[in-house]
């Protein structure tokens, strides 16, 4: 989920475009005819009469110098086409540039803690050896202990049994 | 990079509408009692100077006198338009304190930005920037002085960041002539690129610029990214610089960077607000607009 700032950014950002965008087709409209003019006021003052510009070759001339201004201008519309879906690309690809050191970030945060988990097992394990060979050492002290009271026991009831006869 | 919890793709998308904000002006030249109009939508982060030749070519359809040989300058409501300045850093430094209260209410009485052509008054040289260069056919060279400008700013802001020019020094000619071109001709990829170079991981200051409309003053401050360990946020800056409209209780102005209100992130480090809003010149431009 974002942080409330960023889609506060955006909706403002939105409003300022929606207000500032809002004739723009007028705007675009305007940026066509102005074009269509340039191209127009180039043709004619190529193709303005002169006496001694009138052979059939400098006509053609003429005419391939106006296809090539118009020509020059679909280009560089293009072109600016071109640069504003590069433009995009850019952007899309800075995404995923930081969707990738976030999801990197977290890889690495992960191996972290589980490297952590790891050596925290490691030692857990190497504690409960330890605890086994307490438990191993204790389990032969009580049988020790075991086997000396039954010998004990052994030689209660030989005394008990030497007292009863030398009474 | 950190920007305050936000996710990428929220970032990414404040970041395109950033660079695809553009403005719509109208151009007017007074001429022989009427006035000869040009639309133009013009994006924000670019410069007046780099649209000239388009007018040029417009204008010059109406009037008789060469129109390449006269210094362009503009004017709205009698201030002479500093054309070394991001265009949508004029909108709101002169323009946006006049509909601010239109654009969030929908009252949409203003026409848009209209701007005066002046072609052949005197060149008000003492507000804005004279154009020094011509061509060698006496037609007035507006790229390189625009270019000047433009690698003077980002060497200021190179400098504040780096605690030396260097980086950008150190650019190769090709180079230097590719982050021109990718200005001039608004290439994302190219520009990004290029800036890398300039700007390191690790900053010493923020290059910053902020501007009050209707005053002259312009509060141009190195600001350390960093303070007592803790990074110095946008609202600690205003504070410090304009202290009588910015006080701890009571705010007395907006503050606003691309023509939009600010608010919201005012106690995020500066440093994450600088790398979303910067502009070209790596400059980041705010506009406080006093409270009515």
């Amino acid at each position: 989920m974002n942080p409330a700032w960023t889609d506060d950014i955006i909706k403002q950002l939105d409003i300022r475009d929606d207000f500032e965008q809002r004739d723009i087709k007028y705007f675009t409209a305007f940026n066509q005819l102005s074009q269509q003019l340039q191209l127009q006021k180039l043709a004619n003052k190529q193709q303005s009469p002169s006496p001694s510009l009138t052979s059939p070759t400098l006509k053609q001339e003429d005419l391939d110098r106006t296809f090539i201004i118009r020509e020059n201008q679909q280009l560089k519309n293009e072109n600016n086409d071109l640069i504003s879906s590069l433009n995009m690309a850019t952007i899309k690809n800075e995404k995923l540039e930081q969707g990738i050191k976030e999801r990197d970030s977290t890889i690495k945060t992960l191996q972290r803690n589980n490297e952590k988990l790891k050596s925290k097992i490691d030692s857990l394990s190497l504690e409960i050896k330890e605890k086994n060979k307490t438990i191993e050492i204790i389990n032969d002290e009580i049988l020790m202990n075991q086997i000396q009271y039954n010998v004990l026991n052994d030689k209660v009831s030989a005394l008990e049994a030497e007292r009863t006869k030398s009474q | 990079m950190n920007f305050t919890g936000a996710s990428s793709s929220a970032t990414t998308e404040i970041k395109r509408k950033l660079w695809n904000g553009c403005i719509n002006i109208k151009v007017v030249l007074p001429h022989d009692s009427e006035d000869i109009e040009y639309l133009i939508n013009i994006p924000r982060n670019s410069y007046l100077p780099i649209h000239f030749q388009q007018l040029i070519s417009y204008f010059q359809n109406y009037v008789s006198y060469e129109i390449y040989k006269q210094a362009l300058w503009f004017e709205y409501e009698g201030v002479p338009i500093a054309w070394n300045l991001p265009v949508g850093v004029l909108y709101d430094y002169l323009y946006l304190p006049s509909v601010i209260q239109e654009r969030g209410g929908g009252g949409l009485d203003q026409n848009c930005w209209t701007i005066q052509l002046n072609l052949r008054g005197k060149y008000p040289a003492e507000y804005i920037i004279p154009f020094v260069y011509t061509n060698p056919d006496n037609t007035i060279n507006y790229e390189q002085s625009l270019n000047e400008i433009i690698v003077n700013q980002l060497k200021q802001s190179c400098f504040v960041i780096n605690g030396s020019a260097k980086p950008i020094m150190n650019l190769s000619e090709s180079n230097s002539k590719l982050l021109w071109n990718s200005i001039v001709t608004r290439n994302l990829g190219q520009f990004t690129s290029l800036n890398k170079k300039i700007i390191p991981k690790q900053f010493q200051r923020i290059p910053v610029k902020i501007y009050i409309p209707g005053s002259t003053t312009v509060i141009q401050a190195p600001i350390h990214a960093y303070e007592d360990d803790k990074p110095v946020t946008l609202s600690r800056v205003l504070q410090r610089e304009l202290p009588n409209l910015f006080t701890n209780d009571v705010k007395l102005a907006r503050t606003y960077i691309h023509g939009i209100d600010i608010s919201s992130i005012m106690d995020m480090p500066l440093h994450d607000i600088w790398t979303i809003f910067r502009h070209l010149d790596n400059f980041l431009y705010i506009i406080i607009i006093a409270m009515s």
